[in-house]
């Protein structure tokens, strides 16, 4: 039951740091409080958690001065509650959603959705049985240089596709994701490209690194390189990762560039654009160029309130965030053995043909 | 003053003629004689050039006053033709690529080096202002070591009919080789690196009964963990197509070269596209690099070993489109350098 306003109100389901990053208080809250169709109603989290969990968990909301309950079934139940934004731990994760589904609401889930194909397909399973709206927060999908670039695709303007080439280096950071920045940052341009092409892949080749953030844990790459072999054909090239070049002009979304070439013409799409170059006296080179366009983050959650609403049909649920785990898993393997990885299934659960490369 | 030098074209075609006029602008140079197989084209060349034509390669090189010759024939004559010039005691700038197989590479390189001979590859990507300017970057340190390159050089002008010889694979050696080599040798020596495999995915765009891959895309991983993936083609659309676009991630920072970097952009009714640059003054740096080598003023810019280690990349990257696997030099006959043998080179300079 939505606010008298009529907005919807967001039950913040845990402040968990992921991997050393605290995405629901610096990501999703400043997008969700904003949204003229949501409100924020409560903060909660299950009882099990740790207390440590509890503690920052109370102090989050009691900085947006919003109740906390340990109570996560009552928090659930409550009728000021319509949706949910999940950001807890991977290992709690797929209960969680469970919980979430069996109360009806519908969630946006923090990235990546889940580690495992296991956790992968309970959560895919409990939401469709369920029937709610389950949406990652795959938000680069819905970045206006990625939809115009796929309304294009779309539209015919470039003829069949058959190649995309991109890059996607984050500029800056103190440190990389402790489970590699390729599970982290990776889903973003293998969602945006099946999104674009809505062709699925079946074979990866990689080359991954820990070159600019060392450490000794060899999980947490900052580079890596994909080529990928999809539906028809079809080949791509990715670099993902994040590098120290806090100089960068793009200031810290870096190099995020696709190219997608076609039977009949090329698309260079860059998502630094719009930008307005700003020189001074004083200015750094940092951020000299300034993107002006529609925040990824925010027409995602603009998507999932239409699907609440049931205005619009959600494009992007779990198989999406299956369809990316795939290809990370695979290049990871790909990685270590120096080779092609087949993908063990498409969507539609038919095995994966030889290379179509050769 | 120095001696002047005597230079022989073999093959008169396109590219001959690039190699013509950056010989006709250097001081101390004499062009003796040009030879080719075809008579119409040979004679009109050694007519613009003011010199001689024969039909014969034993024939020129038997002219006394040829101290060194530039080969710009197709690329499945280049092992033969350098074996004669190497057997004669010439100097030698042959055109990419160095031959179109590692064994043929590996005996040319040693023709040369035993005889004291320059051999010099035409990477002339390395002697254009873009080339030099990201190996500059990347050299003074501002990126730190390179750790992933992208370059792609993109076109949509397919050779002019199926009478090319570029079509054929048997003469070319197939795209890797007749082109891919510009782009692998360029990212390795900006890489400054010593590549390990090919992962080799191309398409066949401009037509399905294409024997060669219009358009490739070569994934080269390197010693030290550097990854490239170098992009060329002539299968891309609209068929005025003229992209190039590279970046460099390197473990401070990252260079990159939008593809209208270079060069004013003229919207015209038949499209966008860059105003033309000076295609020439790469080949003007080439020529005159090998004729200073010649001299013994420096050493070869580009050298026969980097002209086989081009040709192994290329051996990989076909091989990869075969097998659809990633495919290591080692796998396709590469051995490292013997250093005693390049040491004989530098020596005899
Ligand atoms: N560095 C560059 O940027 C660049 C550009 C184009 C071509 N190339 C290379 O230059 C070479 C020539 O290419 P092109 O485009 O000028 O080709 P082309 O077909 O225009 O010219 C080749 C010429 O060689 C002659 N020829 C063939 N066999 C011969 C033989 N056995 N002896 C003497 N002459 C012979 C042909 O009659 C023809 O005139 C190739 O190896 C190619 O890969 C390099």
């Amino acid at each position: 039951m939505p606010f008298e306003d009529g907005r919807l109100g967001v039950l913040l389901l845990s402040f968990a740091s992921v991997g050393g990053q605290e995405h629901q208080r610096t990501m999703y809250v400043p997008v969700l409080r904003e949204h003229p169709a949501l409100r924020l109603a409560a903060v909660a989290d299950e009882a099990s958690a740790p207390q440590e969990q509890h503690a920052l968990n109370r102090r989050e909301a009691e900085a947006l001065g919003l109740p906390y309950s340990t109570d996560l079934d009552a928090a659930l139940a409550d009728p000021r509650v319509d949706v949910v934004s999940v950001c807890c731990p991977f290992e709690r994760r797929a209960e969680v959603i469970r919980r979430v589904a069996a109360a009806g609401k519908p969630m946006l889930v923090d990235k990546p959705l889940a580690l495992t194909r296991t956790d992968c397909d309970a959560i895919e399973r409990t939401v469709r049985a369920a029937g709610v709206v389950c949406m990652p927060a795959y938000h680069f999908r819905f970045h206006p240089a990625v939809r115009s670039a796929r309304a294009a695709v779309m539209g015919g303007s470039i003829g069949l596709p058959w190649g995309v080439q991109g890059d996607f280096i984050i500029a800056g950071g103190k440190s990389a994701w402790p489970l590699g920045e390729l599970a982290n940052f990776g889903l973003y341009p293998i969602d945006a490209i099946r999104s674009i092409l809505g062709l699925e892949v079946q074979s990866v080749y990689a080359t991954r690194g820990s070159f600019f953030y060392g450490g000794d844990n060899p999980e947490a790459d900052d580079l890596s390189v994909l080529a990928l072999n999809l539906e028809h054909g079809v080949l791509a090239t990715i670099s993902v990762g994040r590098a120290p070049t806090t100089g960068h002009p793009n200031g810290y979304g870096g190099d995020r560039r696709l190219r997608i070439m076609g039977s009949h013409g090329t698309l260079v799409v860059d998502a630094a654009r719009p930008w307005i170059q700003v020189a001074g006296r004083d200015s750094h080179a940092d951020e000299s160029r300034r993107y002006y366009g529609a925040e990824s983050l925010r027409a995602l959650v603009d998507h999932f309130v239409a699907c609440v609403r049931g205005s619009q049909r959600p494009e992007l649920g779990p198989a999406d965030a299956r369809a990316a785990l795939e290809v990370i898993l695979a290049a990871r393997v790909a990685t270590a053995e120096n080779r092609v990885v087949a993908l063990p299934r498409l969507a539609d659960g038919t095995s994966t043909p030889a290379n179509p490369a050769c | 003053m120095s001696r002047e030098i005597g230079v022989a074209v073999v093959g008169t075609g396109f590219v001959a003629s690039m190699h013509l006029t950056a010989l006709a602008r250097l001081p101390g140079v004499r062009v003796v004689g040009v030879v080719d197989v075809d008579p119409g084209r040979g004679q009109a060349a050694a007519r613009g050039a003011g010199t001689r034509w024969t039909s014969s390669l034993d024939e020129l090189l038997a002219w006394p006053d040829v101290d060194g010759c530039i080969v710009c024939t197709p690329n499945d004559t280049h092992a033969a033709i350098g074996q004669s010039i190497a057997a004669a005691g010439k100097h030698l700038l042959m055109e990419k690529p160095l031959t179109t197989d590692v064994a043929a590479a590996d005996s040319l390189v040693s023709a040369f080096s035993a005889r004291g001979l320059v051999l010099m590859a035409a990477h002339t990507h390395r002697f254009a202002d873009y080339g030099r300017i990201v190996k500059h970057t990347i050299d003074a340190g501002e990126i730190g070591r390179p750790v992933f390159i992208r370059l792609a050089i993109l076109g949509g002008w397919i050779w002019p009919d199926w009478r090319a010889w570029v079509l054929d694979p048997k003469r070319s050696g197939g795209h890797v080789f007749h082109n891919g080599v510009h782009v692998l040798d360029l990212a390795t020596w900006w890489a400054g690196d010593q590549p390990v495999s090919v992962y080799a995915q191309g398409r066949k765009e401009t037509s399905g009964d294409l024997a060669i891959y219009d358009y490739l895309s070569l994934l080269v991983r390197y010693r030290s963990g550097c990854t490239a993936v170098c992009e060329i083609s002539r299968g891309n659309r609209p068929r005025t197509f003229g992209y190039r676009d590279v970046f460099v991630q390197g473990t401070t920072g990252s260079l990159s070269m939008p593809w209208d970097a270079e060069q004013g952009i003229a919207f015209l009714e038949g499209g966008t596209s860059l105003l033309p640059g000076d295609g020439q003054v790469g080949f003007d740096r080439e020529v005159a690099a090998w004729i200073s080598a010649i001299r013994g003023e420096t050493l070869p810019a580009v050298t026969g070993e980097d002209g086989r280690l081009s040709v192994a990349m290329a051996a990989a990257g076909e091989a990869s489109l075969r097998t659809g696997e990633c495919v290591t030099l080692e796998s396709v006959g590469y051995t490292l350098p013997n250093p005693v043998a390049s040491e004989g080179v530098s020596r005899a300079l």
